[in-house]
């Protein structure tokens, strides 16, 4: 492989790694906060298709980004009103929320099935004439904004007061709330915020991955973002190492010269034993409590 | 101020009466919503839930549906009386229709059905219990998160059945993706003539749900299971095995689905043949999802419950297949059903009264 092969390369693992970091850090604080939102993957699909559209419509990539945030919001807010206030069962509103957005997603974007976006983000062209290093920074306004949110979400989840309160709340909400913390407040915020972040990365997917829209386009990218989660530890950091890991693993299909189904098995096939190392090590961090609502009388009755 | 109050209920609702309230409410949010689009309700509830009871050739689809469903549920159901989020139905019936189709294809091609069928079965509940096993030896030994490996093993099942029905398996009489049709003696339907349903399967699940019903309530097994998913430290407390219970609730949850996938191909109303992968297992895995919900966890009600989600998954493909709008609306009445089953959990155990502070505020000014 020449040099031009590798940055071609690197780029394109950037462009497929993008929408998994974004996704990614979302989810990092709900789950920090001690939320599950298995509802990732429609919340992608359904930004993906939000994003199209109003991108479609107004012919402004921009415009696309935001309404697909505000989409995901949306639907961050429902999985949070759910689990939060009415003690919903954390598993069955997010895989609810999943379907519900994969076939929202079909059923509004029907007419828009083979249609192209057109229009283009703004690009910062730095290090643009050095081989490998532009294909990491030579890049658009939204990949920048991955860059700096898993900078800026690590410091905050780790060196301030709001990221100690998230991480309580996800550790022990009963203690934290004795602390002084608002724990419905904080999981909240989290759960919106996991959907904004989603519907970000289902527009990246569909606006300057794919340019094109066809059902199913976030083809199960909200799953493996969702494993990210763990084989990151909830560091964004570390995030930010392993999407473009495995956006590396997604460009790599393309180089593969074998089967286009086998090769299309490899991002799933490693996601298994990279989860089941993960799993071990998350045992030595701390593991926020996953799936379990808080319910305050009934906690104060049994303990922790 | 809108404040919801919660207040413990003295006794559980039963889930007769909240499953019916959950089918009931999702269908009229669905049409509602389908209405947004361009569906006209009434035609679609006609279509959809009142001509298939009418006519032979919907009560077969209905049957196929519900005994797929069936299977899976009461197979679920045993995972999550453990306490394992099996979300991988879907790959797991897929990993027994690939049985299905090597053993009646490639393996015993001439045998008669007396051997064909037995046959056919077994090797898929192997299948799939060995892609149920996979994700249960990953939770139970090494804590792997089981929703995110049974996916990504959907994922995997997916692409092996793409693979095999557009290579090596692939039918040289046609372009389309698909295997070559089975042998005729592995054609279930044709071995129940003249009724219009796989009477293999049908004897299959009539006996597997009550079976599965005596090994979780009368049998040591089925104690250590529901031990384990109700109160996972205190039963490794009293010396359960929370690794045998997780991995056999796996082994077999995984191998009852692989039997719905061997009905799935070989039972199908079209030739029997493997398909792409979303014609063969079409959402079913996740359909059961909710059809084990909506039984409360239990294996007999799963007999009633799959029969009537088989009507109300064939209204979805009904809908989907009159208004043309592909698999969407299936998906999309999959979600508000889990949406209001999520609700509906909380409202048998509590009970929620909304209370709107500035209406009062507003009513007392009158």
């Amino acid at each position: 492989m020449d040099i031009l092969t590798i940055t071609l390369f690197l780029a394109l693992a950037v462009r497929m790694g993008t929408p998994l970091l974004l996704a990614c850090l979302g989810e990092i604080y709900a789950e920090r906060s001690g939320i599950l939102n298995l509802g990732i993957e429609g919340t992608m699909m359904l930004g993906a298709a939000m994003g199209f559209i109003a991108a479609y419509e107004t012919q402004n990539l921009l415009v696309g980004f935001i309404a697909a945030a505000l989409v995901g919001s949306l639907l961050g807010l429902l999985h949070a009103i759910i689990v939060i206030f009415l003690r919903g069962n954390q598993t069955i509103s997010g895989l609810a929320i999943t379907f519900a957005g994969i076939g929202l997603s079909m059923l509004i974007a029907h007419e828009y099935v083979g249609k192209v976006v057109r229009g283009s983000l703004p690009i910062v062209p730095l290090f643009s004439d050095v081989p490998m290093l532009s294909a990491f920074f030579n890049q658009n306004i939204m990949v920048y904004f991955a860059y700096v949110a898993s900078i800026v979400m690590w410091f905050v989840l780790f060196h301030t007061r709001i990221g100690i309160e998230i991480r309580a709340t996800g550790e022990s909400p009963i203690v934290a709330e004795s602390a002084g913390v608002n724990v419905e407040r904080v999981r909240l915020i989290c759960a919106i915020l996991s959907g904004t972040f989603a519907g970000l990365g289902g527009a990246y997917i569909s606006l300057i991955d794919m340019r094109s829209w066809t059902d199913l386009l976030t083809l199960s990218k909200g799953w493996i973002a969702l494993a990210l989660v763990l084989v990151s530890l909830w560091n964004p950091l570390l995030a930010l190492f392993t999407s473009y890991l495995f956006g590396a693993l997604y460009a790599f299909q393309v180089f593969l010269r074998i089967d286009i189904n086998l090769a299309k098995m490899v991002p799933y096939a490693a996601t298994i034993p990279v989860l089941a190392i993960a799993s071990r090590l998350s045992k030595r961090v701390g593991v926020p409590i996953l799936g379990k609502p808080y319910i305050r009388e009934e906690e104060a009755l049994h303990g922790v | 101020m809108i404040r919801i109050i919660i207040k413990k209920r003295e006794k559980e609702l039963p889930y007769a009466y909240s499953s019916t309230i959950v089918i009931l409410v999702s269908i009229f949010l669905s049409l509602v919503v389908l209405s947004f689009f361009g569906i006209n309700p009434m035609i679609a509830l006609w279509e959809a839930f009142v001509l298939p009871i009418l006519t032979v050739y919907g009560w077969a689809n209905i049957l196929y549906n519900g005994l797929i469903l069936l299977l899976c549920g009461v197979g679920l159901v045993i995972a999550f009386k453990a306490g394992v989020w099996n979300i991988g139905a879907e790959g797991q019936m897929l990993m027994g229709a690939i049985a299905a189709t090597w053993v009646s294809l490639y393996l015993i091609p001439k045998a008669p059905s007396i051997v064909m069928i037995p046959s056919m079965f077994i090797v898929g509940f192997l299948f799939g219990a060995l892609w149920g096993f996979i994700a249960g030896v990953l939770k139970a030994k090494l804590g792997v998160n089981e929703v995110l490996t049974t996916m990504m093993l959907n994922y995997i099942a997916y692409q092996i059945v793409y693979y095999l029905v557009m290579g090596p398996w692939a039918n040289p009489a046609t372009s389309y993706p698909v295997s070559k049709p089975f042998p005729e003696q592995a054609w279930l339907l044709s071995v129940s003539r003249p009724l219009p349903v796989s009477v293999p399967t049908l004897i299959l699940a009539l006996t597997i749900a009550p079976l599965v019903h005596l090994m979780l309530f009368r049998t040591k097994l089925g104690y250590e299971i529901r031990a384990i998913g109700s109160n996972p430290i205190a039963a490794r407390t009293y010396g359960i095995s929370y690794a045998k219970a997780v991995i056999i609730s796996m082994l077999l949850s995984g191998g009852l689905a692989g039997l719905a996938g061997v009905h799935a191909v070989a039972g199908s109303i079209l030739t029997p043949q493997l398909r792409r992968p979303e014609q063969v297992s079409r959402g079913f895995g996740f359909v059961a999802i909710l059809v084990a919900w909506l039984s409360g966890i239990k294996p007999l009600p799963v007999i009633f419950t799959s029969i009537l989600m088989g009507l109300v998954f064939l209204a979805g493909f009904a809908i989907q297949i009159s208004f043309a709008r592909g698999i969407g609306s299936t998906h999309l009445f999959t979600g508000v059903m889990l949406l209001i089953l999520s609700i509906m959990e909380t409202y048998r155990r509590y009970e929620i009264s909304v209370r709107i502070h500035a209406l009062r505020r507003i009513l007392r000014w009158f």
